[in-house]
């Protein structure tokens, strides 16, 4: 019961959160200098027809008054038309973030597997050769940026070495699986064209490990240091002198406390991986919701960027949450913490 | 005074037992003297600016010129010691801007836990950070003209918060300190308590952040341009010559490659740094 008033009262903060970011995105979009629809139409066009645009726009009401009506628009799904596409943003939406997610969802599997398999590597070889080649690649993961890697791995297998495309999702002459999901890879898989799911992994794995190796090295490097202090504690000696094996030991017993500082960052890292994304899928000319994002912020086009990142800004803070409740499942503390009333 | 330098001899003794934070360190004074002395150093100063000469464009490195030339014919090695100075400038400014914002918010939130100024200052932090900063920092800057000042306002926006959290985390298990206590009955005045009681307790964390942080603003604000949305053509800078670089590869990799390389150094001087004045401070307590 009482932990059921901890997730309600995250889930209640997190309101709080989005109306705040709602309000905020609001505001950025309005503190632009000049008229949003002299901006559309362009500095030829009549007067009579930028006022018109002023009312159907809105921008003729008061400040709150236009966020009001932004936000019942929003609330219905409704951005308004992005001027960039000349149609409704909520359709570029559908459209874009498809192909973010894979990609996201796979850079992340990447970053969570690679990374706690390095740092219990490291922490296993601790002070031995292993660990220090694994120090060493994660420190430098971790101070690349990732449209750095990104440009690196272009040149060298796309270019140097070609083992893997770099352009787009899809090659040439593969049949495009119908539209269901907009992820290639999944709508391949059901609809039982393999070829296309294939293909489309392949066009993924650059970008994503491009986008991945930052937050695998920061994960590498929290899982070694938690794993290394658990593996020192008295309950690794007691369960040696039992006779358990050290593997066991490692792979159970040790893994279990260890991850819970790295989930935590996990959980902020795969959200970062959003904001990377705007810089690797413009490298890799990816066509997402990021690269989208780019453009209209490029176009200044107020509908379509405010969208674009309160849509993020809710991945972000969905994110947060299941981050958290991971954490209280892992650790014991805060969820009878949290069952306390603590 | 005696005991300041004395103190500060320690403080070094400790720092340099870690040889990779002395490498930080080295790094980052090397890169902020080739920038300052970049018209000094630089082979072609000249090539800053605007400059074509296309008889010597897209020249592979050289020995004349050390990391090749641009299509306009423009030396990599002098853009890039020239593109260290608004990076540096950057780092120093947003820094100065969200430090003391931060600190300060961070103190008062904290100092007033559990009431009106915490909720007030602690939620509006979250706000700020429902959006990865690099996403937040992009909204603001591309409703902004992209130049130079205004990515750093868009930095700045982006970073405020995350010190004043740190500091309130601190300070909110702080204020019930005995020291705290008890210049609260003596009848000390909010200012002293908060600057003078409190606020000398958090410097150790405050100082590492700072110093790891300056590596982060640096790759931000590249990242900024790197997109377009920061210091625009054809002034240097580390994120814009690798987006114009990127576009010639593979031919023309050193355009793209060695900028790349110049902000990885410079973000792995101030970690390698950060890391050694984090050990540093952590001894000295203990």
């Amino acid at each position: 019961m009482k932990l059921l008033f901890f997730i309600l009262r995250r889930l209640a903060l997190s309101l709080v959160v989005i109306v705040g970011l709602s309000i905020l995105i609001f505001v950025i979009a309005r503190i632009v200098p000049g008229d949003p629809a002299r901006m559309a139409l362009g500095a030829n066009a009549p007067q009579e027809v930028v006022d018109r645009l002023r009312v159907r726009m809105n921008l003729d009401k008061p400040i709150y008054t236009q966020y009001v009506l932004w936000l019942g628009g929003v609330l219905q799904g409704d951005f308004g038309d992005s001027l960039y596409t000349k149609r409704p943003v909520v359709e570029d939406i559908a459209e874009f973030l498809p192909a973010t997610v894979e990609l996201v969802i796979f850079a992340g599997i990447i970053m969570a597997a690679g990374g706690i398999l390095l740092g219990t590597l490291s922490a296993k070889y601790n002070n031995t050769w292993v660990d220090t080649i694994i120090r060493l690649f994660s420190y430098i993961g971790v101070v690349t940026p990732a449209f750095v890697f990104a440009i690196l791995f272009m040149l060298l297998f796309g270019y140097l070495w070609p083992i893997l495309p770099i352009m787009g999702r899809l090659s040439t002459g593969v049949v495009e699986p119908v539209r269901m999901t907009g992820m290639v890879v999944v709508d391949g898989v059901l609809q039982g064209n393999f070829p296309a799911a294939f293909d489309g992994i392949k066009h993924m794995i650059l970008p994503a490990l491009a986008l991945a190796l930052g937050g695998l090295s920061q994960e590498a490097r929290i899982t070694r240091s938690s794993m290394v202090d658990n593996l020192n504690k008295d309950f690794v000696l007691a369960h040696h002198a039992y006779g358990i094996p050290s593997q066991r030991i490692l792979w159970r017993y040790v893994m279990k406390p260890s991850l819970i500082p790295t989930v935590s960052v996990l959980g902020l890292d795969f959200a970062v991986l959003f904001g990377n994304a705007f810089l690797v899928e413009m490298v890799f000319n990816w066509p997402g919701l990021s690269r989208y994002g780019i453009n209209v912020m490029l176009q200044k086009d107020l509908n379509a960027i405010s969208a674009v990142i309160l849509v993020l800004g809710l991945i972000f803070v969905l994110t947060n949450i299941v981050t958290d409740l991971i954490v209280s499942f892992l650790d014991p503390r805060i969820r009878l913490g949290a069952a306390k009333g603590e | 005074m005696e005991s300041w330098i004395h103190n500060l001899g320690r403080s070094w003794y400790k720092f340099s037992r870690n040889k990779l934070s002395v490498l930080g360190f080295l790094i980052i004074v090397l890169t902020i003297l080739l920038a300052i002395f970049a018209p000094l150093v630089a082979p072609y100063p000249t090539h800053s600016g605007p400059y074509v000469d296309l008889v010597t464009g897209a020249k592979a490195p050289t020995a004349e010129h050390l990391f090749g030339t641009d299509i306009y014919g423009r030396d990599i090695f002098s853009r890039i010691l020239f593109a260290l100075r608004p990076a540096f400038l950057t780092g120093l400014l947003v820094l100065a801007i969200v430090v003391p914002i931060g600190t300060v918010l961070g103190l008062i939130a904290g100092y007033y836990v559990g009431r009106a100024p915490d909720t007030i200052i602690m939620r509006l932090t979250d706000i700020f950070l429902g959006l990865p900063p690099l996403i937040l920092a992009l909204a603001v800057s591309s409703m902004l003209k992209p130049n130079l000042v205004n990515s750093m306002l868009a930095v700045s926006i982006a970073f405020w918060p995350w010190y004043a959290r740190l500091v309130y985390s601190m300070v909110s298990s702080l204020r019930n300190e005995f020291y705290v206590r008890s210049a609260e009955l003596v009848g000390e005045s909010k200012a002293h308590i908060l600057f003078r009681e409190i606020l000398p307790n958090c410097i150790s964390p405050i100082l590492t952040k700072v110093t790891l942080d300056f590596g982060w603003v640096i790759i931000l604000s590249a990242s900024l341009s790197f997109v377009g949305l920061g210091e625009q053509p054809p002034a240097p800078s580390l994120g814009t010559m690798v987006a114009e670089g990127s576009r010639y590869l593979p031919d023309q990799w050193w355009t793209a490659v060695f900028p790349a390389v110049a902000i990885v150094m410079v973000v792995l001087g101030f970690n390698l740094m950060g890391d050694g004045i984090r050990d540093m401070l952590s001894s000295e307590v203990s």
